[in-house]
C-alpha cells in the first residue's frame, strides 16, 4: 500500500447484519496448524494463578496487581497487533484477524460482503496482500476470507467456543474509520458484561471499520468478532468464536447462509399473477431488477439455472437467494432469449 | 429497522439488554480503587476549570506560584480554578499556543503542588493510565491503544455550496447536518463577511474560512432580501460533512470541539467527557505522561505527551506565547 494514503472509511452500501439464535454445538475442530510454523501463533501463556483469576473475572485490588496485568497486556499486545488486519472489499471497509499460518482471515459477514469477492488484507506494516471472500452466515455475521498469498501469517488461535466469562477481561482491535497509514491497529481493552449464543456485549468501545477485528482472551485466542454497537459506550456486539467453529467446513467451502432477522432479499417486480410464466408487468424504479435490465413484458425462465413456472415460483426462488447475492437471469424477450447479471438487493420483511 | 446508510456498523438498539451489573465492567468502581495509590499525589495537583461557573475543563498546576495548564478552546467568558482543597480562584490567561490547544492560567495562590513529569518516552501500547479527578480514586482509566503520533489538522466547513454573485458570494446549496444549516443559512443569502473579514468573493470567503479549524464557531454577515443578517456558525471536518457522519453524540458520546490538528497524539480508551479534559494523565508511577487534550471519538482520547508539554509550558510560562486571542 502507498504509504502515504489515507484510508477512511467510506460507510455506506455494506448491507446486513444482526445476530438470531443458532444452535450452537461445540466442535473441536482444531486451526492452528502444529509443526513448522507453531511459533508464530501469538498466544501468550499467563503464567501467574492469581492472574489468571483476575483475568478470568476478578478485578485487581492493589498496585502490585495493576502491574502485573500491565506487564501482560504490555506483552500480549506487541504480538496481537501483528495478526490484525485491515479488509477493504469494494466499497467496504474493515477488519480481520489471521488465523491460520496459511492465511485464513475471520471477518464480519457484513465486511465481506458476498463469496468469492476480491479483497485487499492490509497488515499492520502497511503493506497489502490479496484475499479473497469465502462462505458467509449472514445470521450470525460471521464471515471467512483468505489471503491468496502464500504464508506462514502470524496468527491467533481460537478460544474454545464456551470458555469466555461474564466479567473476563479482554482485548478488542482493530481500524476504527478504516485503515490509516502510520496507525498500529487501535488496542482497547475491556472485559465481558454479556454472553449469549447471539453475541458477545463488552464495553471495548467499537466505531465503524472495527468490523471484522478479534476481541481476544488475555492469551490473545480469538474470543469473538467485532460486529456493531449500540447507543451506550459499553454496548459493543461481538461474535462469538462458536460461529466460526461449528461452521467451519461451510464457511470454507464459500456458502453463504441466514439472514438478518426483518431484512429478506428483494427483487423489485410487479408480475401478472394469473400467468402460466413468470412475465413481468414492470420492474419497480431504482430496483435491483430495473438495474440489471429487466423489461416489461420480459419472461422469467430461469434463476441462479433453475427453472422458474409462474410468478409464484419466481417469488419462491428469489427468496431463496441472500441479499448482495448475484445471480444469473435467464429470460424471454418477444423472441430473443436474453441472459442478465442481477445483484439481489434487500427489502424489511 | 432501516439503516443508516452511513454507519454500517452501527445499529442504534433500543435495546432491551438489561445494562449488565457494574461490579464487572472494566470501569466499576472497585476497579477504578485499585488506583488509589496510583493518583493519590497528582490529584492534589489537579484542578477543575470554570468558566460561567460551569464544568469547563480539568486543568495540571505546573508552577507553584499559581500557573495552571489547561485546553485552551475550552475555556470562554469568566474563568475560575476550584483546587483539590477546595479553593476556589479567579484565574486569568496569560498565554496560549494554538498549535497545542494549550492555555496557561494564573490564579493568586502561592506553594501549589507542582505535578511530577515522567522523564521517560511514552508508555508503549497495553499500559495503563490513570486520569485523575479531585478525589481519592480515578476519574477514569484506560489502556494506551496507540503510539504517539502526529494527528493532522481537518478541513473546516460552513457546509455550504456557494457561487459568486453581483453582490458578492451566493449560498446555492445548505448540505445536510451543517453548522450552515443549524445556523438556519437558506440558499440565496449573499456572504458579506466571516468575523472581521469582509468577503467580496467566493475565493476570499473560501480562504477566509480555511483559516479556522473544525468546531470554531464564526460570525458570519450576510444579505438576505437585501436585509442584512448576522449569524454564528460551526465548522464542521469537511469529511464527516461529506460522509453525513456529523451530529452524532447519540452514538459517539460528546465530543471535544477541538479534537484534530496536534503535533503529537498519545491515544487511549480512556473515556472522558469533553468538559474531563485539560487535566494529567498518568501511568502506574504517578507520573504524568501527557495532558488529556480531546475526546476524540467513541473509541478514543488523546493525550499530548510529556516531551510535546513541557517546552510549550517554559514557553508560556516566559511569556514568549502571550494570550493570542481573547478567550471566545
Amino acid at each position: 500500500m502507498n504509504g502515504n494514503s489515507k484510508r477512511k472509511s467510506s460507510g455506506g452500501h455494506t448491507p446486513l447484519w444482526r445476530v438470531v439464535a443458532a444452535g450452537i454445538c461445540v466442535t473441536a475442530v482444531g486451526f492452528v496448524l502444529c509443526g513448522p510454523g507453531w511459533a508464530d501463533a501469538v498466544t501468550t501463556a499467563i503464567e501467574s494463578p492469581r492472574l489468571r483469576k483476575i483475568f478470568d473475572g476478578g478485578q485487581p485490588s492493589n498496585l502490585d496487581e495493576l502491574r502485573q496485568m500491565e506487564q501482560h497486556q504490555r506483552q500480549l499486545c506487541t504480538k496481537v497487533l501483528a495478526c490484525t488486519v485491515g479488509i477493504v472489499v469494494g466499497p467496504s471497509h474493515g477488519s480481520g484477524v489471521i488465523i491460520s499460518e496459511d492465511g485464513y482471515v475471520l471477518t464480519a459477514a457484513h465486511v465481506a460482503g458476498a463469496p468469492n469477492r476480491k479483497a485487499s488484507i492490509i497488515l499492520p506494516d502497511g503493506r497489502e496482500v490479496a484475499g479473497v471472500s469465502l462462505g458467509l452466515n449472514r445470521t450470525l455475521d460471521a464471515g471467512l476470507m483468505k489471503i491468496s498469498a502464500a504464508g506462514p501469517w502470524p496468527y491467533a488461535e481460537l478460544a474454545p467456543s464456551d470458555e469466555a466469562k461474564v466479567g473476563q477481561w479482554c482485548l478488542a482491535t482493530g481500524h476504527p474509520g478504516g485503515f490509516e497509514a502510520g496507525r498500529t491497529p487501535v488496542v482497547r481493552i475491556g472485559r465481558i458484561l454479556v454472553k449469549d449464543k447471539f453475541a458477545v456485549t463488552t464495553d471495548c468501545a467499537l466505531v465503524g471499520g472495527d468490523s471484522g477485528g478479534p476481541l481476544l482472551d488475555m492469551e490473545g485466542r480469538v474470543i469473538g468478532i467485532n460486529s456493531r454497537i449500540g447507543r451506550f459506550l459499553t454496548m459493543n456486539m461481538h461474535v462469538p468464536v462458536a460461529a466460526y467453529r461449528e461452521s467451519w467446513e461451510r464457511l470454507v467451502k464459500g456458502e453463504a447462509w441466514g439472514s438478518l432477522p426483518g431484512i429478506g432479499p428483494y427483487l423489485g417486480v410487479q408480475g401478472e399473477p394469473d400467468s402460466k410464466v413468470a412475465k413481468i408487468s414492470r420492474p419497480l424504479p431504482g430496483s435491483p431488477a430495473e438495474k440489471a435490465g429487466i423489461q416489461s413484458g420480459d419472461v422469467i425462465v430461469a434463476i441462479k439455472g433453475q427453472t422458474v413456472g409462474d410468478f409464484a415460483s419466481l417469488q419462491n426462488l428469489i427468496g431463496e437467494c441472500q441479499p448482495g447475492e448475484k445471480v444469473t437471469v435467464e429470460l424471454l424477450r418477444g423472441e430473443q432469449r436474453v441472459t442478465l447479471e442481477l445483484e439481489i438487493g434487500e427489502r424489511e420483511r | 429497522m432501516r439503516l443508516r446508510p452511513s454507519c454500517w456498523l452501527a445499529v442504534l438498539l433500543l435495546s432491551t439488554v438489561a445494562q449488565a451489573a457494574d461490579v464487572t465492567e472494566r470501569d466499576a468502581y472497585v476497579v477504578k480503587n485499585a488506583f488509589r495509590d496510583v493518583v493519590s499525589t497528582p490529584a492534589q495537583s489537579t484542578v477543575r476549570i470554570l468558566c460561567d461557573g460551569r464544568r469547563a475543563a480539568l486543568g495540571t498546576i505546573v508552577g507553584a506560584e499559581g500557573l495552571i495548564l489547561t485546553k485552551a478552546s475550552e475555556l470562554s467568558g469568566s474563568i475560575a480554578c476550584q483546587l483539590f482543597d477546595g479553593r476556589r480562584l479567579e484565574a486569568k490567561v496569560i498565554g496560549v499556543s494554538e498549535d497545542d490547544d494549550l492555555a496557561l492560567l494564573k490564579v493568586k495562590a502561592d506553594h501549589l503542588p507542582v505535578i511530577h513529569w515522567s522523564e521517560v518516552a511514552p508508555p508503549p501500547v497495553g499500559s495503563w493510565l490513570a486520569t485523575p479527578g479531585l478525589e481519592t480514586v480515578p476519574l477514569s482509566i484506560g489502556v494506551v491503544s496507540v503510539a504517539a503520533r502526529v494527528v493532522e489538522p481537518r478541513m473546516p466547513a460552513l457546509g455550504v455550496i456557494i457561487e459568486d454573485g453581483d453582490k458578492g458570494p451566493v449560498v446555492r446549496e445548505i448540505l445536510p447536518r451543517s453548522g450552515a444549516e443549524k445556523a438556519g443559512l437558506k440558499p440565496n443569502d449573499v456572504i458579506t463577511q466571516i468575523d472581521d473579514k469582509k468577503v467580496a468573493t467566493r475565493n476570499s470567503l473560501v480562504q477566509s474560512i480555511r483559516g479556522h479549524r473544525p468546531g470554531e464557531t464564526v460570525r458570519v454577515i450576510l444579505l438576505r432580501d437585501g436585509k442584512p443578517l448576522t449569524v454564528e456558525v460551526e465548522l464542521l471536518d469537511v469529511t464527516e460533512l461529506a460522509n453525513g457522519e456529523t451530529f452524532q453524540e447519540d452514538v459517539n458520546g460528546r465530543l471535544s470541539k477541538r479534537r484534530t490538528g496536534f503535533p503529537l497524539a498519545l491515544q487511549h480508551d480512556t473515556v472522558l467527557q469533553p468538559n474531563q479534559c485539560g487535566g494529567p494523565v498518568v501511568d502506574l508511577d504517578g507520573n504524568v505522561v501527557g495532558i488529556n487534550i480531546a475526546r476524540a471519538s467513541r473509541v478514543a482520547s488523546y493525550a499530548l505527551p510529556a516531551a510535546v508539554v513541557r517546552p510549550v509550558v517554559e514557553k508560556l510560562t516566559s511569556g514568549e506565547l502571550v494570550a493570542a486571542k481573547a478567550a471566545n
